[in-house]
């Protein structure tokens, strides 16, 4: 049997005028370029910053919903809960806002001593939060208002004890942000910028949190 | 880079005052929201308590458009913390409406 003869041999090679000149070859587009670290990380933090939103909204929400359904546990529960050390703790939150706010603008204009200064009275100011928050806590524990006292201590203990994880979180944060940048202070690097920047939307992100359960536990009759 | 350039820049950048008036109006409104509470006594009505629902989400607003910068950002952003405050408020008002 025989092969016919047009077609192609096993292993040819292909024939040369199919085969086009290096010169004419066009080369691959460009791959686009990767947004810069500063940017992704900033991508990051505000991923996190939206989650945190939808979670604590439904935590709002839940609130308002067993507040509709236990009305006079929540009436009580607000009559008993001291309102002194909750407006000192927001004023407390709102100054260390004002000073992680001027920090980052101290690093926009190169002051980075300053800006190390400001972020560590911000974390001077949330350390204050903190200490104030125990005392409320054991104070409310002392009277009796325990996670066995009803519903509205129940979501209290829980929300403001998340929000207090966020504050320890925010503290751990800032005093890497605070140490690098003091490290780095020399190099006045965009790098400064773009992590004391994710500090601070993070330690607002606190504070618009503390805002809203204030407002909650505090202030609702 | 002249040192007149340089420092204009500079001011350009610092938004010093804008975040020194953010934080007073801040202080401010939460002293009034108090200030109300406690002129009212201890039934507060359905109004006061939505006004300081209200009050609360303008400054976790102002928070958001000056503190985080928001304002400067991008379009997107904007509207998705825009109607998140609104949102947010909405249902918490319409709660308070529901359950009193």
């Amino acid at each position: 049997m025989t092969e016919s003869s047009s077609a192609p041999a096993f292993n040819a090679p292909a024939p040369l005028k199919e085969m086009r000149p290096i010169d004419t070859i066009t080369p691959a587009p460009p791959a686009a370029p990767a947004p810069p670290r500063g940017e992704q990380r900033g991508h990051a933090v505000w991923g996190f910053v939206l989650t945190d939103l939808v979670v604590f909204g439904a935590y709002f929400v839940t609130f308002l919903w067993e507040r509709s359904a236990h009305r006079s546990d929540f009436d009580r529960g607000a009559s008993d809960l001291g309102l002194g050390s909750g407006l000192t703790n927001t004023v407390i939150l709102l100054t260390s806002s004002l000073l992680i706010a001027l920090a980052v603008d101290a690093v926009r204009c190169q002051r980075l001593r300053r800006a190390c200064a400001l972020a560590l009275s911000t974390m001077i100011c949330g350390l204050a939060f903190m200490v104030i928050k125990l005392l409320e806590w054991s104070s409310e524990a002392s009277l009796g208002h325990g996670l066995s006292d009803g519903i509205y201590f129940q979501l209290y203990y829980l929300l403001t004890g998340l929000h207090f994880f966020h504050v320890l979180v925010g503290m751990v944060v800032l005093g890497y942000v605070v140490a690098t940048t003091y490290r780095r202070r020399a190099l006045a690097s965009a790098s400064n910028l773009h992590s004391i920047e994710g500090a601070a939307i993070y330690w607002h992100l606190v504070d618009a949190i503390w805002l809203a359960l204030f407002t909650l536990f505090y202030l609702l009759r | 880079m002249s040192v007149t350039t340089d420092v204009r820049q500079r001011r350009d950048v610092s938004g010093a005052r804008t975040y020194l008036g953010a934080w007073v109006l801040l202080v401010a409104l939460t002293g009034i929201s108090v200030w109300l509470l406690r002129s009212e006594g201890a039934g507060a009505s359905t109004l006061l308590n939505c006004t300081i629902l209200v009050v609360t989400f303008l400054k976790i607003f102002v928070i958001m458009m000056v503190f985080m910068n928001v304002r400067r950002a991008s379009a997107t952003l904007r509207m998705v913390c825009s109607t998140w405050c609104a949102g947010v408020c909405a249902i918490l008002v319409v709660g308070v409406l529901v359950s009193a």
